[in-house]
């Protein structure tokens, strides 16, 4: 189902040329994905996926700014729409009704109301819950409440430095505990 | 250079997360061209967390495919620009401006305006010099045939890794450079600008200097545009004249082309500016015999 990264690059390709069908196959692969990191910072079905629309019309808009030589296409795409995210988040941040996620990383929170539909999720919510607390602390903050490293750094008092290494090692055990 | 305790830095992950200064951004895109190890570890970590994202997809209703579809066809698409990704929250943490409240004007450069896109000009140009140096360096490699060749390879890679270093640091100057003209330049071209031209005294026929005096933000420049250099134990000092008494501005140290402060009063009511020689270090009141230039509000 998943297009090899070469016919990615090819498809990106197309679209800088205006092409909509193949815009259309970009959706096709990576909406999902792109839902999901989405889900985790926004919060409300509705919400997300407005953040979804938003996304992709700014990818749309802006794929000339795409240079393939500088990232991967999903990585572009990723940080729109985590951008595009963490703006919507902070917006409705007042008005909307959310569970106070403290530090400690809590895999019951995430079986709460908002995720019963969701079963995709609960095969990544297990994998981090198998990591160890430091890391689960940042990959909450960053994951989860759309937290640059700088502002988790900033919260919890631990050095930039000593974040960084933390999201590493999390990313890679992550990698490590899926296969 | 040591690539496995830079990669285990966690830089490559932020630059991924679109969390890195301008600075670090173009490092890791510079030594990932150096550096193939970079280059391979810089394109797992976008792998890796391509599949974290998959792993916790979810599928969206059909109705948003739709309506994006539906709107692409009245978004235009826009052109490409020359810099970074556009939707990045990139913090710059390079632009970091000292405030001199009187400062000397190159007198050449009083005439033209420097545009922004110079700074952008250098930049990338200094960019493209590592590439291009990097990678005729690496093309060499394929040549040597010796057995030392790892070795060799490790040694040519640390030296432009160095040179790459220099001149990162040379773009520093350079911009901060730009920056310092581009801020005179629009000083003097501000309409609330004064300039008040300091001519020579009888004794100094030949001595000139200008005053660009800003009324509303209360800084002034100084342009030296002609005055004879002073002996090793004597200085330049420039005085504004408030109320008939001289206010002391300031020494200028023609060395570095910068004012030498003492407190600098609002002399939103000079009548006039003068220059004196005094001795090094200047005086809290003038020596009116050596008086160069003056010149009235």
């Amino acid at each position: 189902m998943k297009s090899s990264q070469e016919e990615i690059l090819q498809i990106v390709a197309q679209i800088k040329k205006g092409d909509e069908s193949a815009f259309e196959k970009l959706y096709d692969n990576y909406s999902g994905a792109l839902l999901g990191v989405i889900s985790r910072i926004v919060k409300s079905d509705e919400q997300a996926n407005g953040v979804l629309q938003e996304t992709f019309l700014k990818i749309w808009k802006n794929i000339a700014k795409y240079d393939p030589k500088k990232a991967t296409p999903f990585t572009w795409m990723l940080n729109i729409a985590r951008n595009s995210a963490i703006d919507s988040y902070r917006k409705t941040k007042k008005t909307q009704e959310r569970v106070i996620q403290n530090s400690e990383y809590d895999v019951s929170d995430i079986k709460g109301p908002m995720i019963e539909q969701r079963i995709d999720h609960i095969g990544l919510a297990e994998i981090m819950g198998k990591l160890n607390p430091d890391q689960q602390t940042v990959v909450n903050y960053v994951y989860f409440k759309g937290y640059t490293q700088q502002e988790v750094s900033d919260e919890l008092g631990i050095p930039l430095g000593t974040v960084k290494t933390r999201v590493r090692s999390a990313l890679i055990d992550l990698r490590k505990l899926m296969n | 250079m040591d690539t496995r305790a830079y990669i285990s830095t966690g830089i490559l992950e932020s630059y991924v997360l679109s969390e890195v200064t301008d600075q670090e951004r173009k490092e890791v895109e510079c030594l990932s061209h150096i550096y193939p190890e970079i280059k391979q570890e810089l394109e797992l970590v976008q792998f890796n967390l391509e599949a974290l994202s998959f792993q916790g997809s979810i599928t969206p209703p059909s109705s948003v495919k739709l309506d994006i579809l539906n709107a692409i066809k009245n978004l235009p698409q826009e052109e490409a620009e020359d810099t970074s990704r556009g939707t990045d929250k990139i913090e710059n943490k390079d632009s970091e401006k000292k405030e001199s409240k009187v400062i000397p004007l190159n007198a050449d450069t009083a005439e033209k305006k420097a545009p922004v896109v110079w700074k952008m000009l250098v930049a990338a140009s200094v960019i493209g010099l590592i590439f291009s140096v990097g990678l005729s360096y690496l093309s060499l490699q394929k040549v040597n045939k010796s057995s030392g060749l790892a070795a060799d390879i490790k040694q040519d890679r640390d030296a432009i890794y160095t040179s790459y270093q220099n001149v990162l640091n040379r773009e520093k100057q350079l911009v901060s450079s730009i920056d310092a003209t581009e801020a005179q330049l629009n000083f003097v071209g501000n309409s609330k600008t004064k300039k008040i031209v300091l001519a020579g005294t009888d004794a100094h026929k030949e001595s000139e200097s200008i005053v660009y005096w800003n009324e509303e933000s209360k800084k002034g420049y100084i342009q030296l545009t002609s005055l004879p250099s002073p002996a090793i134990d004597k200085d330049y000092q420039l005085w504004a004249i408030v109320g008939g008494k001289p206010v002391d501005l300031g020494v200028v140290d023609l060395n570095n082309n910068e004012l030498v402060l003492h407190e600098f009063p609002d002399v939103s009511e000079a009548q006039a500016f003068a220059i004196t020689l005094e001795e090094k270090g200047g005086k809290p009141t003038p020596n009116l015999e050596q008086l160069f230039v003056i010149g009235n509000t």
